[in-house]
């Protein structure tokens, strides 16, 4: 890696450190290598969103061209967001692709991330099915991405029903998560999440 | 650099500075506005752009390069960077978007920016050149002070720099025993370390505690049988705080008492595989004696032990009779016995008499038992002063007949052999021990 790379990751770190948001515990970010180029980031979902109460987790890799080049970031938490794909985690987010500049840093980009949370962009979106959902019927997307976040990030809301609905696919041998994928791309609607993973 | 900014949080920027005036150190960062936004270092060769933003020249100039893509090479700026080239190559394979779509522009406020629009920042620059940072290996003694953008240079060959330490001697978190294992160079690390992390310290703590109380409640269970047989006295339960150490300490015993428990369970077979062996070893000698009777060839040599206790007893009771072991003239021969007592008629005189035994095979012999007789009493230093007797058998004595019970009653021999007084002031008894041989042949 490009020693300017790894000297400014390194001087970022201590931003990052030094930073409010890390005292709020709103953002973290965590070293995974010596080399500077990978990382491990951890967002607080914002509050009064679907993801209040959740800790996201993401994975940052640093390119040998940084700061020229954004970081590669994904989520590795999975996530029920329209600009993220539910199933890879990719993000589609400007400033992590032609809207980098050099003067970014992880920390900007963490916070741009979190303020993603607060503001999703449907009309530019990363997973078509959430962003048609968000859309067409977003109390319906409300309660998928509350119950995601209950399942996978650690969020307070535990919702009764869509356990009880999974459970079902379950007992039919469905793997959890992807029982948990057909109902929240069908609205929660059993039978149509049935007829699709049985078709 | 303020008003343009989109991701700077203005607020921090005064504590920054204050920060760096402090420790005045390269690697705490400069104030704000001497840092390059684009290497967060000092500014090296100082431009202002248009839009208001300060570089280092080779920082703005490498971006813009980047963003209209139409430069193959760019120098880092910092002269520790200038080794690292960057290539196209490498640039077209990390690089997903297109490059000829985008303008360049300022990479603070994304303002369109190009070459013309970059002066250099004079001002600054001077301003730069008059601070002076002391070297951060201050602690260790160096006092060297010279401008901060010589800091990195210096420091490669500052001959005051820590060498990097290894692993095993870096700072602990102090938390370590709960489950931190976040390390550090240096003490004030360590501190900013503890400060921003009480909260994690303190869940760990609490982990901690929850689980010395389970371990010692199931150590308490768990070596029941142990208290039973008071092996030792279980720890009490608020006796240490630190569990990892308590927990050890539990290990320590439990080894140990398993150890002891094993060593215990050998030692008892062991003396069970002792008593065994000298059992059987007893029996081989009893054998062995045995063997020594048959085949002594009709001379036997009879040691009475512990002669004076024996005397004395006979002495009070007259009617106390010893007899050797039965021993035979030849392997399939007669076999006799040795009686000793003192003689009935006078016990002054010990009397040492001749009996005949039973065996299986007597019906093969010869009876009455005929041959010559030798009875000595031995002297055991000075042989010439024993005491010996000789004796033909008599076949018309009821004492060489064929016997019927296991020892022929009637015995043959001497009811007056020596004077024990004499015995006694010669010096026969030697170790509280007297020898009596004998010597049967038949004829």
């Amino acid at each position: 890696m490009a020693n300017i790379a790894a000297q400014r990751i390194k001087r970022e770190f201590k931003e990052v450190i030094k930073s409010e948001e890390v005292a709020k515990c709103a953002i973290k970010v965590e070293l995974l290598n010596d080399s500077y180029t990978e990382l491990k980031g951890e967002i607080a979902g914002p509050p009064d969103t679907p993801y209040e109460g959740g800790n996201f987790v993401l994975e940052i890799k640093v390119p040998e061209t940084y700061p020229f080049n954004p970081p590669k970031v994904r989520f590795i938490t999975k996530i029920w967001h329209p600009n993220i794909s539910s199933v890879t985690g990719a993000i589609c987010l400007d400033i992590l692709k032609d809207q980098w500049a050099a003067a970014m840093t992880l920390r900007t980009v963490l916070l741009s991330l979190q303020a993603l949370l607060s503001a999703a962009e449907p009309d530019d979106p990363q997973d078509a099915v959430v962003a048609r959902q968000y859309k067409e019927n977003l109390e319906m997307f409300q309660l998928t991405a509350r119950h995601w976040t209950n399942v996978y990030a650690g969020g307070p809301h535990v919702n009764s029903d869509c356990d009880e609905k999974i459970k079902r696919l379950v007992d039919m041998g469905i793997e959890d998560h992807q029982a948990r994928a057909a109902l929240s791309s069908y609205n929660w609607d059993l039978e149509r999440a049935t007829e699709q993973l049985f078709s | 650099m303020a008003s343009g900014e989109r991701y700077n949080t203005g607020g921090s920027e005064a504590t920054v500075a204050q920060e760096s005036s402090i420790i005045n150190d390269a690697y705490s960062g400069p104030e704000a506005r001497f840092e390059c936004p684009i290497c967060l270092a000092w500014l090296r060769d100082p431009v202002l752009t248009s839009c208001g933003h300060r570089f280092c020249r080779t920082c703005i100039l490498s971006w813009l390069d980047w963003a209209m893509s139409t430069v193959l090479d760019f120098v880092i700026p910092n002269p520790m960077f200038q080794s690292d080239r960057i290539s196209a190559s490498d640039r077209s394979e990390s690089s997903e978007l297109d490059p000829r779509l985008r303008e360049s522009a300022c990479p603070v406020d994304n303002i369109k920016l190009k070459e013309e629009d970059i002066f250099p920042d004079n001002f600054t620059r001077r301003e730069i050149s008059q601070q002076r940072t002391k070297c951060p290996n201050i602690i260790r003694g160096c006092l060297v002070e010279l401008s901060p953008l010589d800091v990195e240079l210096h420091l490669v060959t500052c001959k005051y720099k820590s060498p990097e330490l290894p692993e095993n001697e870096k700072l602990r978190c102090s938390f370590v025993d709960v489950g931190c294992e976040e390390k550090f160079e240096d003490e004030p690390e360590l501190q900013r370390h503890l400060e921003q992390y009480i909260q994690k310290h303190l869940t760990m703590l609490s982990q901690a505690y929850t689980k010395m109380m389970v371990n010692t409640n199931v150590a308490a269970s768990s070596s029941a049988i142990a208290h039973q047989a008071n092996f030792w006295d279980p720890p009490a339960k608020n006796e240490s705080p630190v569990y990892s150490q308590d927990e050890n300490l539990q290990g320590l015993l439990k080894a140990l008492y398993e150890k002891i428990i094993f060593l215990e369970q050998k030692s008892r077979e062991q003396d069970i595989i002792i008593a065994n062996m000298s059992e059987q070893i007893s029996s081989y000698n009893l054998s062995v004696t045995k063997l020594h009777q048959r085949y002594c060839n009709g001379c036997y040599l009879w040691y009475i032990n512990d002669f004076k206790n024996k005397l004395n007893a006979m002495r009070e009771n007259p009617h106390i009779m010893h007899y050797s072991p039965g021993f035979y003239t030849s392997a399939n021969g007669y076999k006799l016995c040795i009686r000793l007592n003192l003689s009935p008629k006078d016990n002054s005189y010990i009397a040492i008499l001749i009996h005949v035994m039973k065996t299986e095979h007597d019906v093969s012999l010869d009876w009455p038992f005929s041959g010559r007789l030798s009875i000595t009493v031995v002297h055991p230093t000075q042989p010439f002063k024993s005491i010996k007797e000789t004796m033909m058998t008599r076949p018309e004595l009821d004492a060489f007949k064929r016997p019927v019970l296991e020892m022929n009653p009637k015995g043959f021999g001497y009811t007056e052999f020596a004077l024990l007084q004499e015995l006694i002031e010669q010096d026969f008894i030697y170790n509280n021990q007297l020898l009596i041989k004998v010597q049967a042949q038949p004829v």
